[in-house]
């Protein structure tokens, strides 16, 4: 499963949203709450095994699927 | 660092030899301890709730609780043959509290270190020690406000919430949107000075800058014409939640300088953060003027850092662990379309 699929499977589990593809804008349209938010960076974080640094916690690199993909890839060197 | 001094939110309470005389499933449990009723009654009073991780079967256990008049002053008492220290953990899930409030009673010493080796943060406590806890100073509490007495309903009402939630076939928000939300922001009043000092000595995870500030700095702030400064109210289809969040704004030339950020944690997972965020960036765009956040790093608060970064804040100064957040998005934050909000 490449980092997109991980992702979005992470997302279809906690949200059980069936709309969701890999550019649905999730911080606009969504309202994350603060639980949910770190939720997410705790998955990327555990289940990519990084660590990210606290400028990365941004709305560029979380607004959706794909952003968080190409955040995490760029950690794994691909 | 994480403290072993702080207030106690929560004692869990073992059962056989200190709650009550004597061992149930052996025929004990007919008299209750002396002083521990009291006890019980007097921490319920000042918002300190209370719980159970007693190794018994649940239904007789409960039903002496239940002939004690006691039943209905525990919160998911954890009545079974696991371990203690799962027992805790369930109870530090279920009810969103952090180790280093909650303190575990028990006569065995087997037991108290069975929880200290899984939890080095609980605070335990012999049950010789039990008659006397109401009097120490981890178990006080400065003024018993309105959000206090009624702390143990309120926990109630949020774990009827979490079982709906878990019950509910739906996205979050879809859940959200059926509790029916109404966020009351009104500015603060003398009234309301306690629930806010209370608040700032409680919240860690949810505050923007650990900042606290005494009664009269806070009575000041009250009135300056300097501050915008909001205490804002939840209720919704399961009952009230008190006064879950506060927010502190100083007026600058340039820009509204958000000060303080405090959401209550029993509420975490109800977007009340992000709504205080927007109702923010709704002020500032009402006086033509930016948005800056003051942050101060702590060893709790990344969640609400995560919030504000996610909310499209970015840094524009730091010098750690303060830093200085500005709102970059062009147009306010709308509400969250499951929160009914009304502005006093």
């Amino acid at each position: 499963m490449d980092t997109k699929e991980r992702i979005f499977q992470f997302f279809v589990k906690q949200k059980k949203d069936a709309g969701l593809d890999y550019d649905t804008e999730l911080l606009k349209s969504k309202h994350i709450n603060s639980m949910f938010a770190l939720q997410i960076v705790l998955f990327v974080e555990k289940e990519f095994g990084i660590k990210l640094k606290r400028k990365e916690i941004s709305e560029a690199n979380f607004h959706s699927i794909s952003a968080i993909a190409a955040l995490v890839d760029s950690h794994l060197g691909q | 660092m994480a403290q072993k001094n702080g207030p106690i939110k929560c004692v869990v309470w073992d059962l056989d030899n200190t709650l009550w005389e004597g061992v149930l499933t052996e025929g004990g449990g007919k008299t209750l301890r002396p002083g521990v009723k009291e006890t019980i009654q007097a921490l319920d009073k000042r918002g300190i709730i209370h719980s159970i991780a007693s190794k018994n079967d649940y239904g007789p256990a409960a039903r002496r609780l239940e002939e004690f008049g006691l039943l209905e002053y525990f919160l998911c008492p954890q009545i079974s043959w696991n371990p203690k220290s799962g027992s805790i953990q369930a109870i530090l899930d279920l009810l969103n509290l952090k180790p280093e409030a909650v303190a575990f009673v028990d006569d065995s010493p087997f037991e108290r270190d069975e929880v200290t080796f899984a939890h080095p943060l609980v605070r335990t406590y012999d049950a010789a020690e039990a008659d006397a806890l109401a009097g120490r100073p981890e178990f006080q509490v400065r003024f018993v406000t309105e959000d206090a007495a009624n702390r143990r309903s309120m926990y109630r009402a949020d774990l009827d919430r979490q079982s709906a939630e878990a019950a509910f076939q739906g996205g979050s928000d879809d859940f959200l949107a059926t509790l029916h939300m109404k966020l009351d922001i009104a500015p603060v009043t003398e009234k309301d000075l306690q629930r806010v000092e209370e608040l700032t000595v409680r919240t860690h995870q949810l505050n923007s800058t650990g900042y606290t500030y005494s009664y009269e700095e806070l009575l000041a702030l009250a009135d300056s014409p300097r501050h915008i400064f909001r205490i804002c109210g939840l209720t919704d289809d399961y009952g009230s939640s008190g006064k879950v969040g506060l927010l502190l704004l100083e007026e600058e030339d340039e820009a509204l300088k958000l000060k303080l950020l405090i959401v209550s944690c029993r509420v975490m997972t109800r977007g009340i953060g992000s709504a205080l965020l927007c109702y923010a960036t709704q002020l500032a765009a009402r006086k033509g003027k930016k948005l800056q956040a003051e942050f101060l790093e702590t060893e709790h608060n990344r969640i609400m850092y995560i919030t504000y970064k996610l909310a499209g804040f970015e840094e524009i100064w730091e010098d750690e662990p303060n830093l200085l957040l500005e709102y970059q998005g062009e147009a306010p934050l709308d509400f969250p379309p499951y929160l009914t909000v009304t502005e006093a």
